[in-house]
């Protein structure tokens, strides 16, 4: 009987570095479905470009797959978070070009600011998830990927305790912990 | 004045973090020293809940069934072609909407055989990018097959509507494309018929090729295809007669890749690559240029090959244009690569300081023990050893670069392995390239050419167009020589410093606080003819 291949993040992002183009589309098929949608509530949809989520998270995607050896994986857990990072910084980039065209970067920033709302903005409201994405990145790290994971991404304890190799009660623990800082935080910067 | 007890905010944020609705404390508890902090669960509470209705699948549940065939309840027809007609039906035991294609009731035995032995070749292929069919089967006398139901459209109906796509989105549809065909290549089958037609875009992006209808076996292919195929997309071989090879369905993705950039079908006197625009990078141009080659000998072997070409198109440095959709985009992915070694390291961007900057560069030589500082236009000689000394007043982001042997920029700092990274610190003197473990590293001029040339940009925070291209371009790290001289690439004498004034000028245009320096250095002994 074959032993099949060990395939947390981890071991996959390991094995695409080594060359191994299976584990390369299984990490592709793991995150590709899941930061699509999650990239579909961040985008307005007002320019065609922008309606093709598809592309700009595969790009990205295939991007870092491809110069993986260019960057330290700093542990277990962290992956879902680069990759979310990236991408809200590509997204926002590209909602900055679709609304400007060069020239006078502060009317470029008020002309984005018009660009339109994307779903989550629309849900939420922008000074809202300002608040939050703000307090969000000011937390350790760890407790970024923990809860971006959660609450983001939808991935429940198990599947986090597989990305992270932590137990699911440490997870859990871990999670509310970070939730009380950021909502700590947020409140601060409410204040 | 009552606080929420611990317990109960702890299982307020249990609740918070399943995305369900929470019992928030009484209105009076909002008063107390929490009550940002309950503002602040709220919104969390909000956001994942956001989030968790954006993943929720729709409810697939048929409506008005119009008849059932098999398993299966067929619900509307959505097309119908020369022999067959296509609905939308509802699998029960898949649990989703099918495309079912049924053949019409007059169709012939052999009709009907052919259909079904289709259908047997296409449930060979399972593939991402590949229309799935699922089963095919005869009820009530009509033949039929179920596959995939795409809530998309085609290429060309995306063309047409939405005009030309970009040279990244494009490259990442040929990579699919190439992917896909590389399953059917590898079930022993031709496609036989690639063009937008048969190319969908499903909702949310996935690629999916259809309608394998002209393909399949290569001897049934050979055989019949010359009159289904559509000759706009037909390798010159193929009009004339030639058998096909799955190498042809890579020259007409070729095509499909130039229609999508040019939105105009390909004429198909015209071979190689036939683009208006000048945001096409260079790389994707060859790609194209080389699957439409009029001899076959040069064209892609497989589709994998094109896969890996495209890749490194992905991976290669944005097109140069300026006005360019192409170089915008490009420059924005390669930033998320960016922002990874951001995250990898901890250096986050940080905020400008208010200090103006000031800083001091200068070049230097090392000829056996001696050293000299050198100024613009100073004559270099192979084997010299160079480096740059600065002095800022506060910490400086320094970047360096020079234009290898094709013209195009390489990046001489920051260089991963180096021991000296980005911000150099304030107040005292650093060497750049410095040390690479422990040990003092130079930049050797290591080939002939013309000159050598050199820009070097200093900013108080992280410039961000030039961390995008420290990323993207592959080849930094391998100039690194850990046995102790940073090589050096020369400039191509024919285009010297082309790229770098370009670069140049554009920084200084996009941000005035920049400091910018240019050394270009002749070589003495540069090639006879130059």
């Amino acid at each position: 009987m074959d032993t099949a291949p060990a395939d947390n993040t981890q071991q996959l992002l390991n094995r695409i570095r080594s060359g191994d183009k299976a584990a390369r589309e299984r990490l592709l098929a793991r995150y590709l479905p899941m930061l699509r949608r999650w990239a579909h509530g961040r985008l307005p949809q007002h320019a065609r470009d922008l309606g093709d989520t598809e592309d700009l998270v595969q790009a990205t995607l295939l991007r870092i797959f491809n110069q993986l050896d260019r960057f330290e994986y700093e542990g277990e857990g962290c992956f879902l978070g680069y990759l979310r990072h990236v991408l809200l910084n590509v997204m926002r980039n590209e909602i900055r070009r679709s609304a400007t065209h060069g020239g006078n970067s502060e009317l470029d920033e008020a002309r984005a600011d018009d660009a339109g709302e994307s779903p989550l903005e629309a849900s939420i409201g922008r000074e809202r998830l300002h608040r939050y994405e703000t307090a969000l990145i000011a937390l350790p790290r760890r407790s970024q990927e923990l809860l971006v994971m959660r609450i983001e991404f939808g991935l429940d304890y198990e599947e986090i305790a597989d990305e992270t190799g932590m137990s699911r009660d440490a997870i859990r623990m871990a999670i509310k912990r970070a939730v009380a800082e950021l909502a700590r935080r947020m409140g601060d910067a409410a204040s | 004045m009552p606080r929420p007890d611990p317990q109960e905010i702890d299982r307020l944020i249990e609740r918070i973090l399943d995305a369900e609705p929470a019992d928030w404390p009484p209105l009076e508890a909002r008063t107390s020293g929490l009550q940002r902090e309950l503002e602040a669960l709220q919104t969390v509470s909000d956001i994942a809940r956001a989030f968790r209705r954006m993943d929720a699948k729709p409810r697939a549940v048929p409506d008005s069934v119009q008849f059932r065939w098999g398993h299966l309840a067929v619900l509307e027809k959505v097309a119908s072609g020369g022999s067959a007609d296509i609905y939308r039906a509802w699998d029960a035991g898949l649990g989703c909407h099918v495309a079912l294609k049924l053949l019409r009731d007059d169709s012939s035995t052999s009709t009907a055989r052919r259909f079904l032995d289709e259908a047997g070749r296409l449930a060979r292929i399972r593939h991402h990018n590949v229309l799935s069919v699922y089963g095919a089967a005869s009820h009530d006398g009509r033949p039929g097959l179920w596959c995939d139901w795409i809530d998309g459209h085609t290429l060309t109906a995306q063309i047409v509507e939405q005009g030309s796509m970009g040279p990244d989105e494009t490259i990442v549809l040929g990579i699919a494309l190439c992917r896909a065909l590389a399953a059917v290549h590898a079930a022993g089958l031709l496609h036989g018929d690639v063009k937008p037609d048969n190319i969908l875009r499903e909702r949310g992006g996935r690629i999916v090729l259809a309608d394998l209808g002209a393909g399949g076996e290569p001897a049934a292919v050979n055989a019949s295809l010359r009159s289904e195929a559509t000759p706009a997309w037909l390798a010159p071989e193929v009009l004339a007669g030639a058998m096909r090879t799955p190498q042809q369905d890579l020259f007409a993705l070729g095509g499909v890749l130039q229609y999508v950039l040019g939105a105009r079908v390909p004429d198909p006197a015209r071979l190689g690559a036939h683009l208006d625009r000048a945001d096409v990078p260079a790389a994707l141009r060859g790609v194209i240029e080389r699957a439409r080659s009029a001899d076959p000998a040069q064209r892609f072997a497989h589709a994998q090959e094109m896969e890996h070409a495209l890749l490194a198109c992905l991976a290669s440095p944005a097109n140069p244009s300026p006005s360019g959709g192409g170089l915008r985009r490009g420059l924005l992915l390669a930033a998320a690569l960016a922002m990874i070694a951001a995250l990898a390291t901890g250096l986050w961007p940080r905020v400008p300081q208010s200090l103006p900057l000031d800083v001091e560069v200068s070049l230097q030589r090392q000829r056996g023990e001696s050293v000299e500082t050198l100024n613009d236009g100073a004559a270099v000689t192979l084997g010299d050893r160079l480096s740059f000394r600065t002095h800022g007043n506060q910490a400086v982001w320094l970047y360096i670069y020079n234009a290898d042997d094709r013209g195009e920029l390489q990046q001489l700092f920051p260089l991963r392995g180096l021991d000296t990274s980005n911000p150099l610190p304030a107040g005292r003197g650093v060497e750049i390239p410095g040390r690479a473990q422990g040990q003092v590293m130079r930049f050797e001029v290591s080939s002939s050419a013309n000159a050598e040339d050199f820009l070097l940009v200093a900013s108080a925070a992280p410039v961000e167009s030039l961390e995008a291209m420290n990323l993207a371009n592959a080849q930094i790290q391998d100039e690194v020589n850990p046995r102790g001289t940073a090589r050096l690439v020369a400039a191509t004498p024919k285009l010297p410093g082309t790229r770098l004034d370009s670069m140049a000028a554009e920084l200084a245009a996009a941000d005035p606080s920049l400091r910018l320096w240019r050394f270009r250095l002749p070589h003495q002994d540069r090639p006879v003819g130059d």
